[in-house]
């Protein structure tokens, strides 16, 4: 089928990307229903969307770290509607709303030396430790006390071979973790509190004028979830009763609807919008932002 | 389990089994040997923190379950030493495995009383524990009044412990009296044995219960005397847990002080 694709680069990595449909954001809607309570759940529904927009293999997309994931999310997102966001919030009793330029985030992200964080260290008792970036199912799946096991990439001891932790499953990289002499453990705590604590001075919005506004790019389950809501935040409801009108008063089917991509769905509704309210200027709507 | 984490957690156990210190008992001088706590076992110390007065393990019982696993001459019953050999192991452990430095914390009463600029004073365990390396135990005393005699012997950290879970979970309205008052617990954990005349018991295997209902009807100018003694006994433990600390006022002057070491959670938490 003949799509309109971009090219995007992570870190190195070309990849090719399609716009996603307003059927797949419905879809996906419905998964981030559920965040908060099956993270693990959406996160899957990610990988499956990522296998069918981009040519990048399940292993590809498995090994992914949680910047490599937030970047392809916010290319996903810009391709396939608007790189604008519109957010509303209260600073200060009052009500304030701004526009979140996710191109901005992508520049954030891609400015960050990987390298600079993922080192080597020589323990005692011979034991080398090499480290990496967990991948977002891991910063979601372990608790506080158990996140330094998922920064481990491999663990070498004189006389044994180098035990690759990366590709182990969740419980064996704590098993292994957790049968460790805890001055090895607290060695590579140190190590992984001080990229946790890298991560925590990312603020997306320290561009903005009001301080107390913040979106922290942190290990914190409750504001990663909060970021991947703000990039779909739409309503599935709204969505759902603009699907009708589109389809009532615009004589659109269902099927070209859902077809469509996000962004050009905003376009028809703004369209149908001016067509059915003639006197009425522009809703504001965000293709306003990026026209 | 995959082939490559069989061979690795077997050849970390041969190290874990490799890494180990020893801890001269003041009861005895003798030299025992554990291993390395590991991350399993620190999480499990940690997490007594979270325990509440009446569910779940407390710090001794879980401490005492982890240092039953690591020593390596597994004919010494680590719950049947006495407590000052296991106050000598808990810190001996918190320093070697972890760090020798230790953030003792000053309550707001100490903050303000004194006028303190800081919240904690730094206290280098190594240094306290070698202070404090000539403590040896006091040997078994017998109190005489009158016709009665009585053995106060220091106590272990299992009587220590079912001791201190007798009056925490004590529902029993009848002998609700005798476990709330703390003084009588306290003596009763104390004394082994008993003599009148001829005859001899000893409350070393008696319930905690049924012994703190024997102080409780003992004479009260034995009970004083068994008081005195106990003050003597506990006195190595009161050296090995108080530390003096120095720190300095709002007003940038030096003040000292003593204070308790905390033989909780708290200890590993840094």
């Amino acid at each position: 089928m003949f799509k309109y694709f971009q090219h995007i680069e992570i870190f190195d990595k070309q990849i090719k990307i399609t716009e996603i449909t307003v059927k797949e954001l419905k879809v996906l809607l419905k998964y981030l229903l559920s965040i908060t309570t099956a993270h693990n759940i959406v996160i899957d529904a990610f990988t499956e969307l990522f296998l069918q927009k981009t040519d990048l293999s399940r292993e590809d997309i498995d090994s992914f770290n949680f910047i490599e994931f937030f970047l392809l999310l916010f290319h996903l997102k810009c391709i396939g509607s608007s790189s604008v966001i519109k957010v509303e919030t209260t600073v200060n009793d009052k009500k304030a709303s701004f526009n979140l330029n996710i191109k901005t985030f992508i520049e954030r992200l891609n400015a960050i030396d990987v390298k600079e964080l993922v080192l080597q260290d020589r323990l005692k008792n011979g034991i080398v430790v090499e480290y990496t970036l967990p991948s977002i199912k891991e910063v979601f799946e372990h608790d506080v006390h158990n996140l330094p096991c998922c920064f481990i990439k491999s663990i070498s001891m004189p006389d044994t071979e180098t035990i690759h932790v990366k590709h182990f499953t969740s419980n064996e990289k704590k098993l292994i973790y957790n049968s460790l002499p805890i001055h090895i453990a607290l060695a590579i705590k140190a190590r992984a509190n001080q990229v946790v604590n890298y991560f925590n001075e990312i603020n997306f919005l320290d561009y903005l004028w009001e301080d107390s506004v913040n979106l922290l790019f942190n290990f914190n389950k409750t504001n990663l979830i909060l970021l991947i809501k703000l990039l779909f935040n739409d309503n599935l409801l709204t969505l759902l009763e603009n699907q009708f009108m589109l389809a009532r008063h615009g004589n659109m089917s269902i099927d070209y609807i859902e077809n469509c991509t996000p962004g050009e769905y905003v376009f028809y509704i703004e369209f149908l919008n001016r067509a059915l309210n003639p006197k009425k200027t522009s809703t504001g709507n965000q293709f306003d932002d990026e026209m | 389990m995959k082939q490559e984490l069989t061979v690795f957690l077997q050849k970390l156990n041969a190290i874990n089994e490799t890494l180990t210190y020893n801890v001269k008992l003041p009861s005895s001088n003798a030299e025992v040997t554990f291993k390395f706590l590991n991350t399993e076992q620190f999480n499990r110390i940690l997490g007594t923190v979270a325990i509440s007065d009446k569910t779940g393990e407390s710090f001794n019982e879980v401490m005492v379950t982890v240092l039953e696993e690591n020593i390596l001459d597994k004919t010494i019953s680590v719950k049947d030493l006495s407590i000052l050999d296991y106050t000598k192991i808990v810190l001996e452990t918190r320093k070697t495995c972890l760090t020798d430095n230790f953030n003792l914390l000053f309550t707001e009463f100490e903050i303000e009383e004194q006028q303190l600029s800081r919240a904690y004073a730094n206290v280098s365990l190594s240094e306290h524990l070698q202070k404090h390396e000539d403590v040896v135990a006091v040997t078994d005393i017998n109190v005489v009044s009158g016709e009665l005699k009585a053995t106060v012997s220091m106590p272990s950290i299992r009587v220590h412990t079912e001791f201190d879970s007798v009056v925490k979970n004590n529902k029993d309205e009848n002998t609700s009296v005798t476990i709330k008052n703390f003084f009588i617990k306290e003596v009763a954990k104390y004394v082994t044995d008993l003599y009148l005349d001829e005859l001899a018991v000893s409350l070393i295997d008696v319930p905690a219960r049924e012994r703190i209902e024997v102080i409780n009807s003992l004479p009260a100018t034995l009970v004083n005397e068994i008081v005195k003694n106990i003050e003597l006994m506990k006195q190595p433990l009161n050296r090995l847990l108080s530390v003096a600390v120095t720190s300095k006022t709002i007003n940038n002057e030096s003040v000292s002080f003593m204070k308790e070491l905390p033989l909780n959670s708290v200890l590993f938490n840094f």
